[in-house]
């Protein structure tokens, strides 16, 4: 049995993050929103990040790009095909963020500029990088534009002439204008209709197809991930506890948690099948419990889930943060 | 468009449905005035905004009736016009019989003693100065339900022991310092301390973590069955609407496209744009195939005084006659209603015919 | 039970003020200037009024702030002065932020036709222009203080008004409003009880600002000799330093620290306002 935490060249994978912990100050203390956290993700796949409120999935996504001001990284690396992204700086940081990884924030589509237009955002992010002219980079609005399924002539648009789903696909848009190759998108489709919803998701596959991307889909609706993504990640309390291919994980969960969360939300087409929400609340990242972070809301913990925090380990079937799983 | 309601007897066996309607609705209009104040209702005019749209639907004693929609659907407007929080512009609610009058006050309060709501959003639904004690015991003050101090403290004590709550845990804190999952089962203590015989739930579990969900969603299962509670569920969520509803009425900019038992809705839909929203809603074990319509990211604006169908503008499968003529509810199936000229049945649509261009 | 857990409240509220360096500030000037006023009697070596020294005396350990023209000691006029200058800004300020609170709160709160009548009238007491209708009402009018101090807290509402029924209608977007109609209390409880007491803090700050500008008006009237010159304020000790050639006779300690005391004022009152609204801001 393998441990997820080898040195850096020998998976090969596109992202590799070792031991990446990040705290935030707090009036209390400083916060441990990511602790200790092992992932790779391979070249050309969608993983889908799940977990719920505080978990740190979109730390760890922000962390990517070296944006959790205020938070800092405290220990860790993270590694994007072959470049130490946390000891980038200056204009090496500029390159590396957008056009070898760009990100989708929360409630981007909020974050628009009211009084520009939506061409002159996506020309001002290109001319800024010092990548083109303003002429070609008009032409390459157009060809975004296009890309995300937006008529072209919707270019000299206000962001408040939009609607939400066209919105997101101007972020979608802008995230893409230097043909990055990874993206995040943090929750890329939540405050939107379920219609809209299905649409931006089918876009987003198109592109992740078509340009050859690799994505890492941050949610806390596993049902998303489920059909988007190639392998899951599932994240509780600032931990990584459960990493696999998305068909393992939803149809044959490992850990305690992850067999909760599937167990916790309704399915179409199974209406009798009863669902179980999760007892007692998620842990305070100041003072988490001792040993495995889920045990005191585990149906299985037994005494060594008390005091020893189990490591992910490659189990046969996925990795597992689990002392039930191990050995 | 009157529509007589079959009251049949539905798959979920737990239910045990009255044969009266219990609240009815005929006729309902709700239009606003398009400007910067959108809480009172106007008619005819320019710029309004039709949101309830002449929705005629009944609910029955003890069921669970899920309202379907997206944002702008309208259910929202319906749900708090039901409770009596929003005034209609035309046409009625009647619960038990006896019509909603909501001009005098005196009244709405009595209509309040029996019919209460919950709302989406947990962290504003309590007024950030006042401690949780103080919230609950406004309504039993306010409604004359208790003659002393004690008895109030043990009807709160035992409010919030049933919906999961300890007492002292919550009873003196102030909304803040508690989570999403307390504060809306607080609520949902605070709507069912006065013993409603209907509750409108707006959400409920939209704002909540997933893990959360099932709880809050549970609680009102038992509380409909246990307590023959009333309730009309507004969601956006299909598999939530399922899950938890006898009957499932699926409404779009206005008005209500479809309606069934939750188990018609879902297996066998009628509505073309109930078969939109059914396609659209992820699946973890993956969908079986996406929505094949991207435009869906332009809904086009149905201008006020268009004479057809609502849903002409999006439809796949819209005819000339979806242009002009606006299809009411009909029975199709014992219990299933739709409202769409190609689905209805009605003889004179061939279902060979062209699209509309 | 009650007053405790208000008092506690009071207490966390003082806190919240003075956990930054803005609210300790406004706090400490506004708290000095109370005592100033306050204890007065105790603190001013003389009665304003009283000859007790030489004419345009220059300061010095009997008189910290000279003379003025008839002997009387500048010093103890500064400190009886504060009374003055308070009473109208905190008279002004209330009577601002009573009217502005309550029209806003009403207007805010039912909307329609009511809503947008107040909202006419707000805008219309707006476009008046304070100080030259304080001058041809000074003019036409016996000058007091009464006077001038309802006609400013009758033209300093709008500003509050606007504000509050910005929050209020903010407020009643929230389903708490909703929840307090469906546990059965009535609008006036709703608008006294529930939405007020969430809007003290911004009320406040607006009230400060009223306060503030009705000071520094007043002092304006008193300086072109208009205003009441029986109500001793630092406006009306700049008044005299004008008229009986302090200015002329370079005596910059008659009349520097008056017209510094109204800064002073001004800066305590708006940096405790920012305080106060502090309390709001982290409380909900």
């Amino acid at each position: 049995m393998t441990q997820l935490g080898e040195t850096v060249t020998t998976t090969g994978a596109f992202v590799q993050i070792r031991d990446l912990t990040v705290t935030y100050p707090t009036p209390m203390g400083e916060l441990r929103a990511v602790d200790g956290v092992n992932l790779d993700v391979y070249r050309g796949e969608v993983l889908g990040l799940v977990g719920e409120s505080g978990c740190g999935k979109t730390t760890l996504g922000l962390a990517m790009l070296r944006m959790n001001s205020p938070g800092r990284v405290v220990k860790g690396k993270v590694n994007v095909d072959g470049v130490d992204v946390l000891s980038l700086e200056g204009e090496r940081l500029r390159r590396y963020r957008w056009e070898k990884v760009a990100m989708i924030f929360q409630s981007a589509m909020n974050a628009l500029d009211p009084v520009k237009t939506v061409e002159s955002q996506i020309v001002e992010t290109i001319v800024q990088h010092g990548r083109t002219n303003k002429e070609k980079a008009k032409a390459r609005v157009r060809e975004l534009l296009e890309t995300v399924k937006i008529d072209p002539l919707r270019a000299k648009s206000f962001p408040h002439e939009l609607s939400g789903g066209m919105k997101q696909r101007i972020i979608i848009a802008l995230a893409l204008c230097l043909s990055p190759e990874l993206l995040i998108a943090d929750e890329p489709t939540t405050a939107l209709d379920v219609v809209v919803q299905a649409s931006i998701l089918k876009t987003i596959k198109e592109l992740q197809e078509r340009l050859k991307l690799t994505i890492i889909l941050i949610t806390h609706d596993i049902s998303i991930v489920g059909e988007m993504s190639d392998r899951l990640a599932i994240m509780y309390a600032g931990k990584v506890v459960e990493v696999g291919r998305t068909i393992d994980v939803v149809y044959d969960p490992q850990h305690p948690y992850t067999q909760a969360l599937i167990k916790a939300i309704p399915t179409i087409g199974y209406k009798n099948a009863e669902i179980k929400g999760i007892p007692g609340v998620p842990p305070n990242l100041l003072s988490p419990p001792s040993g495995c972070r889920f045990h005191p809301r585990c149906p299985f913990a037994f005494d060594r889930c008390k005091t020893e925090e189990p490591p992910l380990i490659n189990n046969g079937k996925d990795h597992v943060a689990c002392w039930l799983r191990s050995a | 468009m009157l529509v007589e309601v079959g009251m049949k007897s539905v798959t979920n066996a737990a239910a045990d449905l009255d044969n009266s309607s219990f609240v009815d609705i005929r006729n309902l209009r709700v239009y606003f005035k398009r400007s910067y104040d959108v809480y009172t209702p106007r008619q005819h005019g320019k710029h309004v905004i039709k949101a309830v749209d002449d929705v005629t639907i009944q609910i029955a004693r003890g069921e669970i009736l899920s309202i379907v929609g997206e944002s702008g659907s309208g259910k929202t407007t319906l749900g708090r016009t039901v409770v009596g929080l929003t005034r209609p512009t035309s046409g009625k609610v009647l619960l038990e019989g006896n019509e909603i009058n909501y001009e005098d006050r005196g009244k709405l309060r009595e209509l309040w003693k029996k019919s209460q709501m919950i709302f989406q959003d947990p962290y504003s639904t309590f007024n950030p100065l006042s401690p949780i004690h103080d919230a609950l015991l406004t309504p039993l003050k306010k409604f004359g339900l208790v003659r002393s101090e004690a008895e109030a403290d043990e009807r709160i004590e035992s409010m919030l022991l049933r919906v999961g709550l300890s007492a002292k845990d919550v009873e003196n804190k102030y909304p803040n310092q508690l989570s999403g999952g307390q504060r809306q089962r607080i609520s949902i203590a605070r709507a069912m301390l006065v013993q409603p015989k209907l509750l409108v739930a707006d959400e409920p579990v939209s704002m909540l973590d997933v893990s959360l969900r099932a709880g809050i969603l549970e609680l009102i299962k038992e509380l409909n069955r246990r307590d023959k509670l009333t309730v009309l569920f507004i969601t956006h969520d299909l598999a939530v609407a399922q899950y938890i509803s006898d009957r499932i009425a699926v409404m779009y900019r206005g008005k209500i496209l479809e309606l069934g038992s939750s188990h018609d809705i879902i297996d066998s839909p009628l509505h073309p744009y109930t078969e939109l929203l059914l396609s659209s809603v992820p699946r973890i074990s993956g969908r079986k195939s996406w929505p094949d319509r991207s435009e869906i990211s332009l809904p086009k604006v149905v201008p006020n005084d268009f004479a057809g169908c609502r849903y002409y503008a999006n439809c796949p499968l819209a005819v000339d006659r979806c242009k002009v003529q606006e299809p009411s509810l009909k029975e199709v199936y014992s219990g299933h209603f739709v409202a769409c000229f190609l689905r209805d049945k009605s003889s004179e649509i061939d279902s060979a015919q062209r699209p509309a261009g | 039970m009650e007053i405790q857990g208000f008092l506690r409240r009071r207490w966390s509220d003082f806190k919240i003020i003075t956990q930054t360096t803005t609210g300790k500030v406004g706090f400490g000037i506004t708290l000095l200037l109370i005592i100033l006023a306050v204890f007065a009697p105790w603190i001013a070596p003389y009665p304003p009024h009283a000859i007790t020294g030489p004419s345009y005396a220059r300061p010095s350990w009997s008189h910290l702030l000279g003379t003025d023209d008839i002997g009387e000691d500048l010093f103890s006029q500064l400190v009886w002065a504060s009374r003055g200058s308070l009473l109208i800004g905190i008279s002004a300020g209330l009577i601002a932020t009573i009217i502005g609170v309550g029209i806003g709160l009403v207007s805010g709160y039912f909307g329609g036709k009511t809503g947008e009548g107040l909202m006419r009238l707000t805008d219309t007491v707006l476009v008046l222009p304070l100080l030259p209708l304080l001058i041809v009402i000074a003019s036409i009018f016996p000058s007091s203080v009464i006077l001038v101090i309802s006609v400013i807290g009758l033209l300093s509402w709008p500003a509050t008004s606007r504000v509050i029924r910005s929050q209020t209608l903010t407020l009643r977007s929230r389903s708490f409003v909703d929840a307090c109609k469906l546990s059965g209390m009535s609008d006036t409880e709703i608008m006294l009880k529930v939405l007020l007491p969430n809007m003290i803090p911004l009320a406040v700050l607006y009230g400060v600002f009223a306060a503030v500008n009705a000071v520094v008006i007043e002092a304006g009237l008193d300086f072109i000799g208009l205003g009441s010159i029986n109500n001793l304020s630092w406006g009306t000790m700049l008044y005299f330093a004008l008229s009986r050639n302090a200015l002329l006779r370079g005596e910059w300690w008659w009349f520097i620290p008056p017209g510094a005391l109204i800064a002073v004022l001004g800066i305590g009152f708006i940096l405790l306002g920012y305080g106060v609204e502090r309390i709001g801001r982290i409380r909900s």
